[in-house]
């Protein structure tokens, strides 16, 4: 019986309750809580917007700037009012949904292009790879910012032609490493008794290397959540990317921006949703390398290891 | 060496064509200046001089090559909105934003070598797990919301310092600090994995078995090992700051070419635009140049290979 088919028939969550990765999440009070953290947004940006939406829209000039912290005007008023009189908690709840929306999308879209191309241009080599390289390369040196802020200004405003851009600019990050990675895993003696046993160059690299590679792109992944959630509110925050009644929590910042002397909590408050949900990602998916990769951790969450006495 | 060197620049160039031909067309696309510049309802004959003028009669394609065979001479055409060539206009900018960057950068590693040094030589002890939490929260910063917050804080609420401009000392600390933030973050945490490395490694037990003291050790031998990560990331930190200087032009309305890119897009100043993405791209290869010649020089074993 081979252990593949021993762990199977195990059920599933108690697989996972029983592993040591487990264990180490549970003496980790900061992985619980930024995990905590993350399902709270995710589950709020997901149910939320359907409960509130209208309400988040509603204006109401009598309630402009109003104070937060009361409730008087209800819980929807609770972190006050903004510019147009809405209620800045229920706005956002709604913007959570666009800027999880938008985060999870690009990193979905640059990881899976990253992959694919990395590993055909690893493997095959040849003209191809050398104008990928390149392309790769031309995409690395435009800073980011500017790039998405050039193309994105020549685009409609929508949550597609966001992703879609910034999606882009983050391929390289997942090509470069793909590439490097499936440079070295190709010359391995495996590959060789593969070829010798007659699987095709298609095979090969689907079935062999790519699952070899797949896990530094799943690690990499995990930390350009936190980096994809800030740049996304920096372009909405100049203004490029998105338009109203679509609305995320960089908006809201650049909302409030104006009336930073009368009305500091319009600005505060979705900046410190952004610090949050950025640091909880940070924090997440460092622990997970630090689990997955005990050699590149950054041993934040494992133990001192202390010397015994005697 | 030398094959080494003509082979980066040669692909620099390259990758500098590229960009420029992205952004010829990228602007155009955008609309055209006659929009901005005239009221709706203009005489038509005055919007055909200016077209003519700017060269926006002619083809896309007939457009582009006039553009490419004057910008190989260095004339990347007037501005439009500004009296001046657009490559005069770039230039004028660029050395404040050079300066901001170069006093960024120089805090950030500063800080960064301090920090990331300090938790190094603590490792696994409550001081090492306040510095990486501080740095990962410096991180997880919005830039422009660190800006806001700065001005809500120290000109709004204390009055120390002046919301915008750049004339006084004290105009530069909120922008520094700004641009600080993310190399900060960055940088703290190379710098602890490669002092760690060097100071878990053989010749540093050895030395330190012989007695030698630790602080010289640590700051004279250790942090010269550890460089060279430091300075492999720094490139790419540099490059970051172009973003950094495009929020501090719009927040705090400091000049620069972040500034200036942002107003010739609004414009749609396409000479500019072109001019100053050139300008930021030649200025970003030849600091990833300056970056792999610093290596090569730091570390002798890739003169070898």
């Amino acid at each position: 019986m081979t252990i593949a088919t021993r762990s199977s028939q195990i059920p599933p969550l108690k697989r996972i309750f029983n592993s040591p990765k487990w264990e180490m999440f549970l003496g980790s009070p900061l992985a619980i809580a930024s995990f905590v953290w993350l399902l709270f947004v995710t589950f709020v940006a997901v149910i939320g917007p359907i409960f509130v939406s209208e309400q988040a829209n509603h204006q109401d000039l009598l309630l402009r700037f109003y104070p937060p912290f009361t409730l008087d005007e209800g819980v929807s008023y609770v972190l006050g009012g903004d510019s147009l009189g809405r209620p800045i908690l229920l706005q956002l709840i709604v913007g959570a949904r666009t800027s999880l929306i938008i985060a999870a999308f690009v990193v979905g879209m640059s990881a899976l292009l990253g992959y694919a191309i990395g590993l055909y241009s690893g493997y095959f080599g040849g003209w191809i790879d050398n104008i990928l390289l390149r392309l790769a390369d031309i995409l690395h040196t435009v800073p980011s910012m500017l790039l998405a802020l050039v193309v994105l200004f020549v685009l409609d405003p929508s949550i597609t032609n966001l992703i879609v851009v910034l999606g882009i600019t983050r391929i390289p990050v997942y090509l470069r490493t793909a590439r490097a990675q499936t440079l070295e895993v190709r010359e391995r003696v495996f590959i060789e008794v593969a070829r010798a046993a007659g699987a095709s160059h298609w095979r090969i690299m689907t079935r062999d290397v790519a699952p070899m590679v797949f896990p530094t792109i799943r690690t990499l992944a995990m930390l350009e959540v936190a980096t994809v959630i800030l740049q996304a509110a920096s372009l909405t925050f100049l203004g490029i990317g998105l338009q109203r009644p679509d609305v995320d929590w960089g908006m809201m910042v650049a909302d409030g921006r104006e009336y930073l002397r009368s009305a500091w909590f319009v600005t505060v408050f979705p900046g410190i949703i952004i610090v949050l949900t950025a640091l909880a990602a940070n924090l997440f998916s460092n622990w997970l390398r630090a689990v997955e990769d005990p050699a590149q951790s950054i041993h934040f969450f494992s133990k001192p290891r202390r010397q015994k006495a005697e | 060496m030398i094959t080494f060197l003509s082979r980066r620049l040669t692909s620099s160039i390259i990758t500098l064509i590229g960009v420029v031909v992205m952004v010829f067309f990228l602007a155009r696309l955008t609309g055209s200046p006659v929009d901005v510049f005239f009221p709706e309802g203009a005489a038509p004959e005055r919007i055909e001089a200016f077209n003519r003028a700017y060269g926006l009669d002619k083809p896309v394609i007939e457009q582009f090559r006039i553009f490419l065979w004057k910008a190989l001479q260095g004339d990347f055409g007037d501005s439009i909105w500004q009296q001046r060539s657009a490559m005069a206009a770039a230039w004028g900018e660029m050395p404040i934003t050079i300066v901001l960057a170069a006093i960024a950068l120089s805090v950030s590693t500063g800080m960064a070598i301090i920090l990331g040094s300090l938790a190094a030589v603590f490792r696994f002890t409550v001081v090492d797990r306040t510095i990486t939490f501080f740095s990962l929260v410096l991180g997880s910063m919005p830039a422009f919301w660190f800006a806001l917050v700065g001005i809500l804080l120290f000109a709004v609420h204390w009055r120390l310092l002046p919301t915008s401009g750049s004339n006084t000392w004290l105009a530069w600390i909120l922008p520094v600090a700004t641009l600080c933030l993310q190399p900060i973050g960055v940088l703290t945490q190379v710098v602890r994995g490669a002092m760690i490395d060097v100071l878990t490694s053989g010749f540093v037990r050895n030395a330190r078995a012989r007695g030698f003291n630790s602080r010289r050790l640590v700051f004279r031998h250790a942090l010269r090992n550890a460089a060279l990560p430091i300075i492999s990331v720094a490139g790419d930190i540099a490059a970051g700051m172009v973003n950094g200087a495009v929020i501090v032009g719009v927040v705090f309305a400091f000049p620069g070419i972040g500034k200036l890119i942002v107003g010739a897009m609004l414009a749609r100043d396409f000479p500019v635009l072109q001019a100053s993405v050139v300008v930021v791209g030649i200025s970003v290869i030849l600091l990833n140049l300056i970056v792999d010649l610093i290596y090569v020089l730091v570390d002798p074993r890739v003169r070898l290979s």
